[in-house]
């Protein structure tokens, strides 16, 4: 292939390629479309929710309830926007964020992946917050906090 | 590009495998999604009907003669419908439920691609029942399209996102990858934290932010410049062998898998050129053995 040829080849697939990406970042995160935008913004502090029985003790949610501890967040911060119409914890009430995690733990217990187990065991489920930032000396951060518990009758 | 008929094959086969095995989340938990936090495919037709295990059986053998046929290159256009509600279907009610997957998200843009493609070729070639090679071609090549465009798309996210800046704040991304760990963690905790991860590599990574800068700034060089899988066999095999690298190293310094990328990558990417490869060697081989004059050895 003559450098002419090779050009136009790099320009041709250069200008079937732009429209299409610029098509996905319009769409956005739409089944089956994205434009893959994870770590497009990146915060010096970030989240880490979990759950843990009434001793808190960490539960396996990915086994009971089917979700991932960065999914179980979008969960719960698709909770604390229906309840403070905002997605961070920090800018909520003490009240609204508690809320939030109670019913983001009840839908949670709701959808459980095994209906019986650990149904005896359990007493109820507590959601928690991890927050690691980097401070002004590029030292790390570490605070946790409880979000909210719900308590089974027995 | 030039694939020959047996490497489309082989291409098709890897591309339904990936599919069947990452494309469809074949045992989705039972939920009640709310209407107003419906995403994409879910917005457009009812699908909770298919979160009974029954119809999910039916989906299942409908997807593998689906799949079957496209592998075959049996009217495409039609088998593969039920493969695209499927896949479609599937992640379009995870990603309602605010899962959203990524990872079964590039191969189900793939295999709408390629389903564009074979009727496109349909209507240009008016050969529905058999495709033939020129509509394979054009469909591998949709997919790969689409794909490149996809992480060029990504790079275009993350420069808009960060209005430019995004590589003077990757430093951060150590925090990110403390995150990551933790958040793996803590879906399944069983034995100890993996401190090399959520301490010393994150502790490390911002005290070298040059070193930071250039490792994940890397990242978006490939990114932005993925449209080069589509100029030839050999640029697909670099750069999909680049990018292929890239996700192998976030799956080992965040925890994160893109399994469907991965896939996607070796199939459309690195496979044909590895073909070429072992093909041009037996080709010498044969070549150094036979004997002009007493015919092959």
């Amino acid at each position: 292939m003559n450098n002419q040829k090779k050009i136009s080849n790099w320009l041709g697939w250069l200008i079937a390629c732009f429209p299409v990406a610029i098509a996905l970042v319009a769409i956005g995160d739409q089944f089956p479309f994205s434009p893959f935008p994870m770590y497009s913004n990146i915060d010096s502090s970030a989240d880490v929710l979990f759950v843990t029985n009434r001793k808190d003790e960490p539960l396996a949610i990915s086994s009971l309830f089917d979700v991932g501890s960065a999914q179980a967040k979008k969960r719960f911060e698709k909770e604390l926007l229906a309840a403070a119409d905002t997605r961070d914890y920090e800018k909520a009430t003490k009240e609204q964020v508690n809320l939030a995690a109670q019913s983001f733990l009840q839908q949670l217990w709701k959808d459980r992946k095994v209906k019986k187990t650990d149904a005896q065991e359990l007493d109820g489920l507590r959601a928690h917050v991890i927050t690691i930032s980097l401070d002004a000396n590029s030292k790390f951060q570490r605070t946790e906090q409880l979000l909210g518990e719900i308590v089974f009758k027995q | 590009m030039n694939w020959s008929a047996a490497e489309m094959v082989l291409m098709r086969i890897g591309l339904a495998a990936l599919i069947y095995f990452f494309g469809v989340h074949w045992n989705l938990a039972p939920f009640t999604p709310d209407p107003s936090k419906l995403n994409g495919f879910a917005r457009i037709l009812p699908l909770t009907w298919m979160l009974d295990p029954s119809v999910m059986m039916v989906l299942r053998v409908l997807t593998v003669l689906g799949l079957g046929c496209f592998i075959a290159g049996i009217v495409p256009s039609i088998s593969l419908l039920p493969v695209l509600l499927t896949v479609c279907g599937t992640g379009a009610l995870r990603n309602s439920k605010g899962d959203i997957t990524h990872s079964s998200q590039a191969l189900a843009m793939a295999l709408v691609a390629v389903w564009i493609a074979y009727i496109a070729a349909g209507i240009l070639w008016k050969k529905w029942k058999k495709a033939p090679p020129a509509a394979h071609r054009a469909a591998l090549l949709a997919a790969i399209l689409i794909f490149s465009a996809s992480y060029v798309a990504s790079g275009i996210v993350k420069l808009k996102a960060s209005k430019g800046e995004w590589i003077s704040r990757v430093p951060s991304m150590a925090v990110q990858m403390v995150k990551a760990n933790l958040s793996d963690y803590y879906s399944k905790p069983e034995g100890d934290i993996n401190k090399t991860m959520t301490e010393t590599a994150p502790v490390f990574l911002t005290e070298h932010p040059t070193l930071s800068k250039c490792l994940f700034g890397s990242g978006l060089v490939l990114e932005l410049g993925a449209f080069v899988l589509l100029l030839s066999r050999r640029w697909a095999a670099i750069w999909g062998g680049a990018l292929l690298a890239m996700h192998l190293a976030i799956s080992w310094l965040m925890d994160i898998e893109f399994w469907g990328h991965i896939g996607l990558l070796a199939v459309l990417c690195v496979m044909p050129a590895l073909i070429a490869l072992m093909a041009k060697r037996s080709t010498e081989d044969s070549e150094l053995t036979d004997d002009p004059l007493t015919g092959p050895s």
